[in-house]
């Protein structure tokens, strides 16, 4: 999402309440804005049921014929899955352990809704980006940010936008 | 080349080609890349522009449908406005400024040479890093608004950078802090070619100072001008890495720019044929306001230029 930069999360918090998304640097500036979330802004999950939008990236590793190597390869690999490292790491990115079978409630409630969430298959959902084209998804996004920004927009304006930028793009 | 043959004395057709053969092989490399790389790779976008592609190439052909669709974009609409004013704020302030620092620094003040660095200097920067120094320093939180908030005035308040109506405003005072030195450079380099005794006929009529800049020395300096106007318009359609340094297009869509729409398309939303419609628009544009200026300089008759 081209428009979740640290610059406009100070403008979030600057000129409209403070929304909690899933997103790594929102989450950066807002602990450096000094909130914390349950007080100052609370955490919306999708929907009623609380789904949890899935997206991820990857970790490839080259294949290497050294010993060595590989011996770094997995003591990389192990680190990077300890719990204490991913309770660590994603306290501070603002997200939620790679694996569901740690304990997260040392962690803030942002995350500890979405962990539970992860849990449940049912509630598992993918990232807009799995369904539908990066050209969709940019267009939607357009709209969408044009809404937020734009305080004299009317709903309806906004869902004639949206339904047009799907046509368009679909 | 032409000037060349003219003044030599060709004995005959054979010789005047011999003559031809080295320039033309030196010549070569340059109209090719020009020809196959320049021109090819615009009517290949152009070509782009009427299919379907997405992420690959596609030949196909759906005639006028991603023009359509780019006039029905709210972005891209916004875009040609934003750039239309920041273009027209831009040079003309560009001009303005670089003429009054080049006038200061003509009369023959102490430390010209430092001076002239100093108005020079922010034209070394990329656009990147000027576009990164000027968000923080706009920044409400961090910057400007915030340093004199601290020296004690709570009220005063400049926050353009966050204010849709006002951040492509904020985009012109950083391009400008950027490129006025350029326009100082060159027009001083106009205003020490001219005659000192024409500073000492219009001292014996006894005209004021101003007027003489104002009526005699800025007609003087119109080529100058001219070549100042066109690099500063350059500036101004290839608009991108300041944007995204400064402002990624926001507060919402308020500083979008048609060259970061063809971008995006290209590279992030992987839409090759409504990023070559758009990047169409921007090339059909340019042309149409750059040929009355070429036409004036280049193809007027002879006769009728002064």
């Amino acid at each position: 999402m081209s428009r979740c930069t640290g610059f406009s999360t100070n403008e979030t918090l600057l000129w409209r309440c403070g929304r909690c998304e899933k997103n790594n640097r929102r989450q950066k500036t807002t602990i450096l804005a000094g909130q914390t979330p349950g007080k100052e802004y609370g955490c919306a999950i999708v929907g009623a049921d609380g789904g949890y939008v899935m997206g991820g990236d990857v970790f490839v590793f080259p294949k290497v014929k050294d010993a060595n190597g590989q011996a770094a390869q997995a003591e990389l690999e192990s680190l990077m899955l300890d719990p204490a490292v991913q309770i660590a790491f994603n306290k501070k990115k603002g997200s939620i352990p790679a694996r569901t079978d740690l304990d997260v409630s040392s962690m803030d409630q942002c995350a500890q809704k979405g962990a539970a969430a992860v849990k449940d298959p049912a509630k598992q959902l993918p990232a807009a980006s799995y369904l539908i084209s990066n050209d969709e998804n940019g267009a939607l996004n357009d709209v969408i940010t044009q809404y937020l920004n734009t305080p004299s927009e009317s709903a309806d304006d906004f869902v004639a936008k949206f339904a047009a930028a799907v046509k368009a793009s679909g | 080349m032409s000037k060349a043959n003219a003044s030599s004395a060709p004995t005959g057709p054979s010789m005047r080609w011999r003559r031809k053969i080295p320039a033309a092989v030196a010549l070569a490399p340059a109209a090719l890349i020009v020809i196959v790389i320049y021109i090819g790779a615009m009517l290949w976008t152009v070509r782009l522009s009427f299919s379907s592609s997405k992420m690959l190439p596609v030949f196909d052909f759906v005639g006028w449908q991603q023009y359509e669709r780019l006039s029905n974009t709210e972005r891209f609409v916004l875009s040609t406005w934003n750039i239309a004013l920041f273009g027209v704020l831009f040079i003309v302030a560009c001009l303005i400024i670089g003429f009054l620092l080049a006038v200061f620094i003509d009369q023959n003040v102490r430390f010209e040479d430092a001076f002239r660095t100093i108005f020079l200097y922010p034209y070394a920067m990329s656009f990147i890093v000027t576009g990164l120094a000027w968000q923080w320093f706009l920044h409400p939180e961090l910057g400007l608004q915030k340093a004199v908030r601290d020296w004690g005035f709570t009220s005063f308040s400049f926050g353009w950078i966050v204010q849709p109506n006002r951040v492509v405003y904020t985009l012109v005072i950083a391009a400008v802090w950027q490129a006025s030195g350029l326009v100082m450079a060159i027009l001083l380099a106009g205003l020490r070619g001219i005659d000192s005794e024409l500073w000492k006929a219009t001292r014996i009529d006894a005209i004021p100072t101003w007027r003489v800049y104002v009526s005699i020395i800025l007609p003087m300096l119109r080529p100058m001008l001219v070549t100042a106007s066109v690099l500063l318009a350059v500036g101004v359609a290839k608009l991108y890495d300041l944007v995204v340094a400064m402002t990624k297009g926001g507060p919402g869509l308020a500083s979008e720019v048609p060259a970061k729409f063809i971008m995006d398309n290209f590279f992030e939303r992987s839409n090759l044929g409504l990023g070559s419609a758009a990047a169409s628009v921007l090339l059909v544009t340019v042309v149409a306001l750059l040929s009355p200026w070429i036409y004036a300089e280049h193809l007027r008759p002879k006769g009728a230029r002064k």
